[in-house]
This record gives structure tokens, sequence and C-alpha cells, in this order.
């Protein structure tokens, strides 16, 4: 497929507005120290959990997974008044540089609108901060700790996923289980007749299914591994043609 | 100005931004150098110098 004009215009013009100082493989260093260092500090304090301490992982796993679809949803691709920063930066900007016909960047100054600014990673572990803090005054402490690690770590896996999507060359990235999945999955999104209604998981397509907003039909593990498989894409999407 | 710099430039976000990734970037040095042992004025300081030299990287480079 061909860029649209309009797309490549967007980009022109995006690009050209890129502050000099920008670098791309330093934004992504800095979201991964400081994600990295967030965990190692926090698995640091672990200490012989229980048993049922460990089930706040599957449990962190789920909400995060729902949050970052309904964030998605309802914040992103809504004009929120207070929130309107991320709707702009998301649905007029990051819509308009990847879309379905060409959903690769070309560099790393492209990483700008790839990537999360970094105080987005800080803020999700503020909020982390609270039910860790309150599974600690449970008595829950390792719990609370687990709970900060896997908030962060599904943080990380969130803009590594989403990064393999929009990557140009995908002859690694087709071939790993999940990623490829959700690199069909996110592409599918970024066309303009979908995007509002759409694959709003980036990660793992859990919620998607569960809330009936795939742009598949058919089960659970299929959606999870269902790589560039396109026989199970439903037939009443208002897909725009391009 | 253009339709686009309307919608990429963050002004006060990335000047907030980058006060929070500095502070958070702080606090981090301090919780990873303390497990590492390497406590000090000049661990604290060097942690000040890379913490303020990202803060002001993020607002130059409007992230």
């Amino acid at each position: 497929m061909t860029m649209p004009p309009r797309q490549a215009a967007f980009r022109a013009d995006f690009r050209s507005l890129i502050a000099p100082a920008y670098a791309g493989w330093l934004h992504v260093a800095v979201i991964a120290v400081l994600g990295g260092a967030a965990i190692w500090v926090c698995a640091r304090q672990i200490s012989a959990p229980a048993w049922y301490e460990w089930l706040v992982i599957p449990f962190a796993f789920a909400v995060s997974n729902v949050f970052e679809w309904w964030l998605h949803r309802y914040v992103m691709h809504r004009p929120v008044r207070g929130l309107m920063g991320i709707y702009r930066r998301h649905t007029l900007a990051h819509h308009e540089f990847f879309t379905d016909a060409e959903p690769a960047f070309d560099s790393s100054r492209d990483f700008r609108i790839v990537f999360f600014p970094p105080y987005a990673l800080v803020a999700f572990m503020a909020m982390s901060l609270v039910p860790a803090y309150v599974l600690g005054l449970l008595g829950l402490v390792n719990a609370g700790w687990l709970l900060l690690i896997t908030n962060v770590g599904l943080y990380l896996n969130y803009e590594l996923f989403h990064f393999c999507c929009h990557v140009k060359n995908d002859g690694i990235v087709r071939r790993i289980p999940l990623v490829n999945s959700i690199r069909r999955h996110h592409i599918a999104h970024h066309n303009p007749g979908i995007m509002m209604e759409r694959n709003f998981n980036l990660t793992y397509p859990v919620a998607d299914w569960f809330f009936g907003t795939s742009d598949l039909r058919c089960g659970l593990l299929k959606h999870v591994f269902n790589g560039y498989d396109t026989s199970a894409v439903r037939g009443d999407l208002k897909r725009r043609a391009r | 100005m253009s339709a686009t710099r309307a919608r990429i430039t963050q002004g006060k976000a990335s000047l907030i931004g980058g006060i929070v990734v500095g502070i958070a970037s702080m606090l981090l040095w301090m919780a990873v150098t303390r497990e590492l042992g390497f406590e000090g004025p000049v661990t604290l300081g060097a942690g000040l110098l890379v913490s303020a030299a990202l803060a002001v990287w993020i607002r130059l480079a409007d992230l």
C-alpha cells in the first residue's frame, strides 16, 4: 500500500517541528532505565512472600489489561476535559502519522510519536504506589512490591510491543508469538474507519475479546495467538478504503 | 502557527514533565545507590547532576 498524500504531508510537517534536542534512543533509554531501576529496587525489598501474595500478579495483570483498554478507548480517543493533551497527541497526531496503509516509522526521530513521554511512566508508578501502600497497611508488604513490579513491567511491555507494532521490517517480529498477534491487531486499529471502536489493547487483546471490541470473531486463545492470520476478521467492519 | 504545531508542542507539559521526571529520577538514584551501598555527598551530587540534566533535556526536547 502506498502512503496517502495527507499522511505524507502530516509526517513532513510533524518531523519539521520535532525539537533539535530530541534524541529517539535517549528517549527509549530514559524509559528503560527508569522502569528497570524501579523494578530492581522493588525486587530487592521482597522477602519470603506468602503463596497468596503472588496472586497479586495475575490480579494486577487483569486490572492493567482492562485499564489499558479503557484508557485507550475512553481517553486517548475521546476529547475529555482536562485530558485533551492525551487526545490530541494520540488521535490527532499518532493516528495521522501512522495508518494501516503505512504503519511504520522511518527513523529514531519518529520515536517522538511512538513512545509516551517519560513523565507518563512516572505517573503510572505514582498511581501504583497507592494500592501498594494499602497492601502494605494490610500486612501484605511483599504483595505491594510485587504489584509495583508487575505494573511497571507491564508498562515497559506496552512500550516494547507498541514499538514492535510500528517497526518497518517485520522479519523478526512476525515470527514472535504474542508480538505478531498484537502487531496485526494494532495495525488494523490504525484504519481510520475502525480506530474509534475496535482493537484498543496494546499488549494482549484480552479486554478487547472480553468486551467485544476486537475486529476478530473468535475465542480468547485464538485472539492471543492469532499472529497475522486474517481468517477470523469480522465481515461487518466499517473499514475506510484508501 | 500550523495545525500540526498546535498538536505537538506541549509547552508547559514538557516543563512540568521535566521537573516530575527529574524528581523521580533523583528518588530512584537514591534508592539504587542505597541498595548498592554507595551513599554520601559525592553520590548525591552526581544524582542531582544527572537528574537535573535529564529534566533540562526533557524541556529542551519538548518531550
